[in-house]
């Protein structure tokens, strides 16, 4: 590519990274369970 | 030029224009320099190295490799003005699965040239895929899916519009 000659030198220093953070992975979904259901306490 | 003083001078990274050849299949698209075999990784910053391959009598001096880029080389990551790349859109070498368009952000040591820069790190800001004014659309809709791994805006613009005043006021 044809940009010419060099006229200055820059140091940059984003104070933000331009690179996009990776998204996080999904964990997978909980298998659903059916709530364990206490035996009902026999009434005296 | 020699021995120029560099400080921290900018705490934003600079901006200016790239074509980049696209390559891969579906999902799984890579951008690739136009020049150089160079793959730009998808969410990872691309480093600079220099790829100017060492001559007789450096290797006879036993010259070390230098940081890129170094102003008295041709080395570093290139970007442009708008006028001086998007020529490179339209070149008829023997290519890649497409060419695409973009805004870079260029940080580190960026050496400012005439009519762009020469950095040691740099990511894509922006894409735009150009669709042919006769062509299908799907492809490039295909092209722009394949690119969104980037984490960076993609659009489709219509191959006539890369030279069309309107683009070059806001994007130029």
């Amino acid at each position: 590519m044809e940009i010419g000659k060099p006229r200055r030198i820059h140091h940059v220093e984003p104070v933000k990274s331009p690179v996009p953070r990776r998204e996080p992975e999904r964990a997978p979904a909980p298998e659903r369970r059916e709530p364990v259901r206490e035996p009902a306490t026999p009434a005296r | 030029m020699t021995d120029l003083a560099v400080a921290p001078d900018y705490a934003e990274p600079f901006e200016a224009w790239r074509v980049w050849r696209v390559v891969g299949h579906g999902r799984e698209l890579t951008l690739a320099s136009i020049v150089k075999r160079t793959l730009w990784p998808p969410r990872e910053a691309l480093a600079a190295e220099c790829l100017k391959p060492t001559r007789l009598l450096d290797w006879v001096r036993r010259r070390q490799p230098h940081p890129a880029p170094a102003a008295a080389c041709e080395c570093g990551i290139y970007a442009g003005t708008l006028e001086c790349v998007r020529r490179y859109l339209t070149d008829t070498l023997p290519d890649a699965r497409a060419r695409v368009i973009g805004r870079v952000a260029l940080w580190g040591t960026v050496v400012e040239c005439d009519w762009g820069y020469r950095a040691s790190y740099a990511y894509p800001v922006a894409l735009w895929v150009p669709v042919p004014v006769r062509g299908r659309r799907s492809s490039a809709d295909d092209l722009a899916a394949g690119l969104e791994r980037y984490g960076v805006p993609v659009r489709l613009l219509p191959s006539d519009r890369i030279h069309a005043p309107a683009f070059e006021r806001a994007f130029g």
